[in-house]
């Protein structure tokens, strides 16, 4: 700005420490201390961006996190944020920031000429206008043209750190308010935690004239932080309180030197001495470089040594800006009050780019390059909404401010309406149960701060700001109203008021004021807008924190990786668990571990098949209640396989009983379903049974089951030498042994879901890599889960979930003889007789031999037509190569499928269509192609 | 197809795995010979074992044998030696599992051992009152270990499954903590 300079001295800064940055490429010099907005208004920068609609150019409007002008993009490093808020960002070496809002620079932007077609696009112009022949053909353009910032795909930022606390008080804000809770809060004992988004803890004592206790306010802030932090409250300086939670529970971020830092926080009792944001005059072209909030001109003044203009008007309504005009004189400037209240107003900016005089109310012209406004206070009480605390409006205050007190919640302070800094002290010190008459005092004068917006039709001629962010003008909430918008929640939507990354900061009491007086409302009719967090925008890297990468959705882990590793495994995700798919790099891994499994022997890990034990006197119930097949009649020490069904009847997954004792059983479910299955055994324990007398125990982390299967198997398994004979004799098929392995137990269960010979065994989890080792040096070839999923196709054995849905129930798949035979209760019994479950035309599974050699899709519909009607009446379950057989086997779920045996289906792939589709042919043939009679099995 | 093994970080050799800094070690305790997990009647169990009582995760576990408390009828029962046990149900009204292979249990030592859990545990730590009711089960960086308070700070029970997320997690939180915690 023309009169921006910076003073010789005063202010935080260092002037000792320069550090360098440029601005639209230009390069500049601020100091230690500056913020980016400081040092952008020392530089004589007056237009910083341009406007979100019509390209107006916009300079620095305030000193705090309301700003609605000053976001940059910023690059530091390695750092990138396409939307910094110049005025919260600490200015640092190197900085290279740009306006992001213009085309070309902040100064020269060529899209300024959009600003001459104002009037002819005015509040939902887009809505209204971009609708034929579709809005999609528009929405693109007009998306990049209105977008606040860019993103940049290359950008990275480290993990952000995440910490939790838990305090009996956390106090949000360090202005007199805060520290004065925070000091009451340590006095009686209690953990605090103190929060302020500034540098340091003082608020408006850092810009303010004011004594406390017998020192200036700055002093005493100074000294109260000091004490809190000897008192052992943790005290944390440019930390955002953006969103409070159930439960009292806060989000903050905290910016460091090296980045953001989140906090999770849950405190007993909450303060809020979030203070109070400073509004604009409404007048026209409220919206000039060189308008700017006159608590900001003060701040900058005192906290930076930054005079932001040489001749100065102050339109006010309020004494708060009495103690500017005071300071800008004695800074040297020249200084004009227009005072609002003496029926004095500012009618008119004048001058294109930048403030360069005003207009009265009574057509006097004055020449200026500073306007600083103070249309009164409205409380900071976003987090206060968030807890769903309700406002009301205060003639009185000239704001809206709390209804109601909160449990565990207080609002103190400038942020409940008490501005006067006795008021704010005394209320920041009672609220975390100071002593009564003990708050810290001051001399400091009453004051009247309070004002209502000024909203005078006679003096809102000419392009009227309400929303700067936003282009929001009171033309704009003239026509919404018109045009019966008059909700505050539709005007809202209508015009933008308040949206965007400051969600109406300074804009939405003003917005609501021209409403009201619209509508002949007293403010507090016309209602408020919701505030939801976050407060001020927060990065998506800071929220995951640590969340992110290796730590986002951690896998399960095999006890045998390291050993896979050496075999060269190619690692997949199966159900949340790394396992290897396939071994080696070359083509047709999966084909050749197929035919080993088929012709000589396998070795594969089976380490996350469940091992739930269900122990105690009722064990044999609990698991009869669970279980579609009745597993109590199963001899000690036998096998059976069995399905689990929810409550709809529906299967929920499958699994092996192994039944070791009268009173304890393993049930060895589905890998992936573990958890699930476990929490299912717990819930049916806890509801239905005498919790004393049964118990589910998770053993499946403790144990590695290596499966050895194959013809080749039983060779393979002898060379173990187990310690327990497993001849057929003595181990037959679902059969089950123990023996040693190492000097530590071993379970042997001869279970099989390839349709081969096979043997699952389980020993201690850190033996597992010596069970696969000596395997392997018997002659075991590594199968992946690749192959495994193959070589149960080619048997039509299921994998519950992929082969079945969320309404397949047993008798779909085969297995209706339970439902038939069974009289006594399990999980999802009566389902399986409701009149859906009992239809004919249920979907059934079955096999689909494909009449060309190509693969079927997974996914794939089989169609029907009739006339012009078409209509799926199954799809492809699973699906693939079988090297044993040479041709193609694919499972699926086909209504009446049963009775189509030998029936030809068309077969679509709607989710190759976007290439050209793909439609196949294939005949209805039963779920096993392979071995039907299970010889191999024995062989 | 990508392999997928590539992205995640190969379980440690958990012999050799510890992290250390100055005023934090974290390492794999070795003192522990037997993990049972019981659950019924308890106390029926523990003081056959010689375990004086069941710790919730503010309690101090003073000895080198412990039972935590994870439900109301379910404690793991941590103990220096291995000793014959019955698995499975007992007379008594209890049943036993051994999940001795099951879980790698964690020493946090030092005197920023509370920051370094802080960043992943919202549970408070920093309360020294005793709950009757509260499981050792907690949520560290999204996933459940059993915590106890050791004289020298505290001790994770993982399961070995997810054990190598939590020694990843701990490996790349420990570049965060200062020694305030703050």
């Amino acid at each position: 700005m023309r009169g921006s300079v910076r003073l010789a001295s005063g202010g935080e800064i260092d002037r000792s420490r320069p550090l360098r940055f440029t601005f639209d490429g230009r390069p500049m010099t601020g100091y230690a201390g500056d913020t980016v907005a400081s040092a952008l208004l020392a530089s004589g920068v007056s237009i910083v961006g341009r406007s979100f609609k019509y390209h107006r150019p916009r300079g620095i409007f305030s000193a705090g996190i309301e700003e609605p002008n000053a976001l940059l993009d910023l690059r530091l490093a390695e750092r990138h944020d396409p939307i910094c808020r110049a005025t919260v960002e600490r200015l640092a070496d190197g900085m290279a920031l740009c306006s992001v809002h213009a085309s070309g620079t902040a100064a020269s932007d060529r899209l300024a000429i959009i600003d001459r077609f104002a009037r002819f696009i005015p509040a939902a112009f887009y809505y209204k206008s971009f609708m034929w022949p579709s809005w999609r053909l528009y929405e693109d353009r007009i998306r990049a043209m209105a977008g606040i910032g860019m993103l940049d795909p290359r950008a990275r930022r480290g993990l952000a750190a995440e910490h939790h606390r838990a305090v009996d008080l956390c106090v949000v804000g360090g202005g007199p308010a805060g520290l004065a809770a925070a000091l009451a809060g340590m006095g009686t004992g209690k953990s605090v935690l103190i929060a302020d988004m500034d540098q340091r803890l003082g608020g408006s004592l850092l810009a303010r004239d004011g004594e406390v206790a017998g020192m200036p306010g700055r002093d005493w802030a100074g000294d109260a932080a000091v004490r809190l932090r000897r008192g052992g409250a943790l005290v944390l300086t440019q930390t955002m309180a953006f969103g409070l939670y159930d439960h009292n529970a806060l989000g903050l971020v905290e910016r460091t030197d090296t980045g953001e830092r989140l906090w999770r926080v849950r405190a007993r009792e909450i303060v809020l001495a979030t203070g109070a944001i400073e509004r604009p005059m409404l007048f026209a072209n409220n919206d000039r470089p060189g308008v700017m909030l006159a608590g900001a001109v003060l701040s900058y003044l005192r906290r930076h040594g930054v005079r932001a203009g040489e001749r100065v008007v102050i339109a006010t309504a309020n004494d708060s800006t009495h103690e500017l005009s005071v300071a800008l004189r004695a800074a040297g400037a020249e200084v004009l009050v227009v005072d609002a209240r003496k029926s004095d107003f500012v009618t008119k900016v004048v001058g294109k780019d930048r403030v360069e005089g005003v207009r009265l109310a009574d057509g006097t012209g004055l020449d200026a390059d500073l306007v600083a406004v103070s249309g009164g206070f409205s409380p900071a009480l976003h987090l206060y909404a968030h807890a769903k605390g309700v406002v009301a409006w205060s003639r009185q205050k000239g704001a809206f401010v709390p209804r109601d007190k909160l449990d565990g919640l207080s609002v103190a302070g400038a942020a409940n309406g008490a501005f006067d800094l006795a008021a704010a002290l005394a209320e920041g010190w009672g609220a975390a149960g100071g002593e009564t008459g003990a708050a810290p005092r001051t001399s400091e004068p009453d004051r009247a701060w309070s004002a209502a917006p000024v909203v005078d039709p006679e003096h809102l001629r000419g392009r009227v700001w309400v929303d700067l962010q936003n282009d929001v003008t009171t033309k704009d909430i003239v026509l919404a109203h018109r045009e019966s918008f008059s909700a505050i929640e539709h005007l809202k939507r209508y015009t933008t008021l308040g949206m965007a990354t400051d969600q109406g900061k300074t804009s939405n009491v003003n917005g609501l004021a021209v409403l009201a007086s619209l509508a002949g409302r007293e403010m507090g009719e016309a209602g408020v807008t919701t505030f939801r967090p976050p407060y001020a925008p927060v990065s998506f890297v800071t929220i995951a924190a640590m969340h992110r990468g290796e730590l986002s959705h951690p896998v399960r882990r095999l006890p045998v990786e390291p050993e896979h590793r050496a075999e060269r495994a190619h690692f997949r995700e199966y159900g949340g668990i790394l396992r290897p798919a396939w071994y080696g790099a070359e083509e047709g891994a999966i084909a050749r571990e197929c035919l080993a499994a088929r012709s000589r022997a396998i070795v594969f890990d089976g380490s996350p098949l469940g091992k739930i034990e269900i122990v105690g006197p009722d064990a044999a119930k609990l698991i009869d209640f669970i279980f579609y097949t009745r597993m109590s009649t199963l001899a000690n020490g036998r096998l059976r396989y069995g399905l689990m069904l929810t409550e709809g009847g529906a299967i929920f997954d499958d699994g092996v009983v192994l039944r070791l004792a009268e009173d304890r059983f393993i049930v060895s479910c589905s890998s992936s379903h573990v958890p699930a299955v476990a929490a299912h055994l717990e819930a049916w324990r806890q509801d239905i049974f005498d919790r004393r007398r049964v118990f589910i125990h998770d053993t499946t982390a403790s144990w590695a089951t290596i499966t050895i299967g194959g013809p080749g198997s039983m060779a393979v398994v002898r060379s173990l030498e187990l310690g327990s004979s497993i001849d057929d004799a003595d181990l037959p098929h679902m059969g089950f042994a123990e023996g040693r392995f190492g000097g530590r137990p071993v379970r042997i269960a001869r279970v099989s879901f390839i349709g081969e010979r096979s043997y699952e065994i389980s020993v201690p989890a850190s033996l597992g890599g010596a069970l696969w080792a000596a395997a392997r040096s018997a002659g075991a070839e590594p199968m992946g889960v690749e192959a495994l999923s193959v070589l149960r196709l080619e048997k039509g054995f299921i994998i519950v979930g992929a082969d079945t849905d969320g309404e397949t129930m047993p008798h779909d798949i085969g297995f209706a003889g339970p439902r038939d035979k069974r009289r006594d209760a399990y999980v999802g019994d009566r389902s399986l007789f409701t009149e859906d479950a009992m239809r004919v035309d249920r979907r059934q599974l079955v096999g689909l031999r494909a009449l060309d050699r190509r693969v079927l899709p997974p996914g794939a519909h089989a169609i029907v037509s009739s006339g012009r009607e078409r209509r799926s009446i199954g799809f492809v379950t699973s699906s693939a190569m079988s090297p044993a057989l040479g041709y193609p086997v694919a499972l699926g779920l086909v209504e009446n499928g049963r009775m189509r045996m030998g029936e030809v289906l068309d077969l679509e792939d709607y989710g190759a269509k976007r290439t050209g589709g793909s439609r196949h042919q294939a005949e209805v043939v039963a779920p096993c192609f392979l071995d039907g009679q299970g010889a191999r099995l024995h062989a | 197809m990508r392999d997928r093994g590539l992205f995640w970080t190969p379980v440690p050799d958990w012999a050799e795995a510890e992290l250390d800094r100055s005023g934090l070690r974290v390492s794999v305790t070795r003192e522990l010979r037997q993990l049972l997990l019981v659950s019924g009647e308890v106390g029926a169990f523990i003081s056959r074992r010689g375990v004086s009582g069941v710790l919730g995760p503010r309690d101090l576990a003073l000895g080198p044998a412990y039972a935590l408390r994870l439900a109301p009828d379910r404690v793991l029962c941590a103990f220096p030696s291995e000793h014959p046990v019955d698995l499975g149900w007992s007379e008594k009204g209890f049943a036993v599992a051994d999940v001795t292979e099951g879980i790698i249990a964690f020493d946090v030592e030092g005197r920023d051992a509370l920051a370094l859990l802080q960043q992943g545990m919202s549970y408070d730590l920093t309360a020294l009152d005793s709950r009757p009711a509260e499981s050792c089960n907690i949520v560290l960086a999204g996933l459940r270990v059993a915590i106890v308070r050791r004289p020298e700070g505290w001790r994770l029970h993982v399961e070995r499954p997810f054990a190598t997320a939590v020694w990843t997690w701990l490996k790349s939180s420990i570049a965060h903590v200062t020694s305030s915690g703050a």
